[in-house]
């Protein structure tokens, strides 16, 4: 993953960018921890890496493709191919059952679900911890760590290159935590996938091989605060 | 994986869908029955006669000579003599003829004079013939046949003897009580005004306005005039020339009518009234689906991160629209079959309230094209409703949805 001269800025009265990276590139199979104070640009750098948002000004490219040379329609489906995501919480669909969530991501790699789809994402939801009465049980009726751990068989369903994760420890005890990191980074190292993984909590960088500050690669004067003023 | 999304969707929102569904049904409901019910009393209408080619009485309007030889509403304004009438029967062209002779009542319920070749020719309905539930076609002048309405509500059997009276007050001062008839046949319900009309012969007509009649004296019972007739002819291409020859009578002044034309003009008095009802139900329609259009945009406020989860898992914008769509689909699909059961109960349920009442013979048979054709209107609109909430699923942005 590569990114050369991103600017990026909210429609703010004063159009400072929030986003400023003349150079920044990550090596495949790298596992990267990213972190920054609030409102830094974070949550903003992961959406304009996974295509969600877009800026006209970027030269962003992922497995050697340009984001910003692709259509809409050719980012959502590059996305649900080639990048897995994991937000802070409330990462699945409430009403679905954990299978049905990792199913929907397959859906939308436009990879019809097969009956080998499911025994791996069984296999996934195993490797994770979920228990097999837990599969068709709706999301609502699972605890914060067994959501999240759903969510991350779901990002991994599709086998991607990248992985992105936004804060997804800030809501476990440091239990569930500790068991949550061993599994990731386990799953990302088995599977050669390259991680960025965001956080202010600052005992997690022993998980990486390279620990990044956003302030180091984000030369941007603004911040979001100035979005709410 | 689609529709499981959109129906596991619903579900999770039982309380504002199943409120929704409810309202939407209620409307359909409203709108199909009011459809069926317009199309079976239509049918009914135009099933009062068939296989009758002209209806000739004295010279008046189209709808007037309509609704007293068919519908026995009104009176004649004039009869026709009989010479008339057998001049026009004897025309080649003419294959056969019903006399009608109209003025008398019993119990409120009109009295028609008639020969037994109206038994043998009228017909209603899909060409269907009039048959006897009990006895059979009068014989003698003074026997009488009974719709089955008047059987039935006067609580009338084979055998027993009636009085006519003059004139169609419920009252009469002038009974023909010297002279009653005794019942030979009741015919079997046809859901038109056969079923309300006391049937006796010509010469029964004659026979009761006479001052005295005598077995020992022979009397003509030949009528002198009737009030109309109907005509069946030899072949339908001379029907428009027989018409324009009876309007032109020289004799005396007649009018011919086809009846199939007739009833269509007189179902058109009643359009205002069908019209009316139709727009309310449509109106009724329309707010459910609006209320349907609400309910689905309240539910994309609230949806916003499953949205953006959908999102950011790969979903184009055009996958979240279709699937608003296919909720607004569900529940107005739901509630149309919901509403087809219900109308097809309520059918079975109250059929025999509306013989009964309304002499009209409602079919619980409701899927028709017209239905049919109603019902994808409903999903139709139903689609075009939802497109308010369906785009702004498609439109809202993510970004805000997330942080948020």
């Amino acid at each position: 993953m590569s990114i050369r001269d991103l600017r990026f800025s909210y429609d703010n009265k004063n159009h400072e960018p929030i986003i400023e990276i003349p150079e920044w590139s990550v090596a495949a199979g790298e596992q990267i921890f990213l972190y920054g104070p609030s409102g830094s640009g974070k949550s903003t750098l992961l959406n304009l890496l996974s295509g969600i948002l877009t800026s006209t000004e970027d030269s962003i490219k992922i497995l050697n493709q340009s984001l910003n040379l692709m259509s809409e329609r050719q980012k959502d489906k590059f996305r649900a191919n080639h990048i897995g995501l994991v937000f802070q919480q409330f990462n699945l669909i409430h009403y679905l059952s954990a299978l049905d969530n990792i199913r929907l991501a397959k859906h939308f790699a436009n990879a019809p679900f097969r009956k080998k789809d499911d025994s791996r994402a069984k296999e996934l939801l195993h490797a994770l911890g979920i228990n097999k009465a837990l599969h068709h049980q709706p999301a609502s009726a699972l605890s914060t760590g067994q959501q999240q751990r759903v969510a991350i068989a779901r990002s991994l369903i599709n086998t991607p290159e990248l992985l992105i994760v936004d804060e997804p420890t800030s809501a476990l005890d440091s239990q569930s935590r500790d068991a949550f990191m061993t599994l990731l980074m386990e799953t990302v190292t088995q599977h050669n996938i390259t991680l960025i993984f965001v956080s202010h909590d600052q005992s997690l960088t022993q998980y990486f091989s390279r620990i990044v500050a956003l302030q180091d690669i984000n030369i941007a004067k603004g911040d979001l605060s100035c979005l709410s003023a | 994986m689609f529709i499981r999304l959109a129906w596991r969707s619903l579900l999770s929102r039982k309380g504002a869908v199943v409120m929704t569904f409810l309202a939407i049904t209620v409307s359909i409901f409203v709108l199909l029955g009011i459809e069926h019910i317009r199309q079976q009393a239509k049918s009914s209408f135009s099933n009062t006669v068939s296989g009758i080619d002209l209806i000739v009485g004295a010279r008046t309007g189209d709808i007037n000579l309509l609704l007293y030889s068919v519908f026995r509403l009104g009176n004649a304004t004039n009869n026709i003599s009989w010479s008339s009438y057998q001049d026009i029967s004897t025309n080649p062209k003419v294959a056969w003829t019903i006399p009608i002779s109209l003025g008398d009542s019993h119990k409120s319920y009109r009295v028609m004079g008639t020969t037994t070749d109206y038994f043998k020719h009228f017909h209603y309905g899909q060409k269907q013939a009039l048959t006897f539930a009990q006895g059979k076609v009068f014989s003698e002048v003074f026997d009488v046949v009974l719709g089955a309405e008047v059987a039935r509500e006067l609580n009338y059997q084979l055998g027993i003897k009636i009085v006519l009276a003059h004139g169609m007050a419920s009252t009469s001062f002038s009974q023909h009580d010297d002279k009653p008839f005794r019942i030979v046949g009741i015919l079997q319900p046809t859901g038109t005004p056969v079923d309300r009309t006391v049937h006796v012969s010509l010469q029964g007509i004659e026979a009761v306005h006479l001052k005295t009649l005598n077995d020992k004296e022979p009397h003509d019972l030949t009528p002198t005039s009737i009030t109309a007739f109907m005509v069946g002819l030899t072949s339908k291409m001379a029907t428009f020339h027989v018409q324009r020859d009876i309007n032109n009578y020289q004799p005396e002044p007649l009018s011919a009518i086809l009846p199939g034309v007739a009833l269509s003009q007189l179902w058109q008095i009643s359009a205002i009234m069908e019209n009316t009802l139709m727009l309310v139900s449509i109106l009724v329609l329309l707010a459910s689906l609006l209320g349907l259009s609400a309910m689905l945009l309240t539910s994309i406020r609230e949806r916003q991160r499953e949205i953006a989860i959908m999102r950011s898992l790969g979903a184009p914008p055009s996958f979240l629209f279709l699937l608003i769509q296919t909720e607004a689909l569900l529940i107005t699909l739901a509630s149309s079959v919901f509403a087809l059961l219900l109308l097809s109960l309520c059918l079975l349920l109250f059929r025999g309230f509306f013989a009964e009442n309304f002499s009209l013979s409602i079919s619980t048979h409701i899927f028709d094209n017209n239905i049919l054709y109603l019902l994808l209107i409903i999903l139709v609109s139903a689609m075009i409703t939802s497109l308010v909430p369906a785009i702004s699923a498609y439109s809202n942005a993510l970004q805000k949805r997330l942080n948020n």
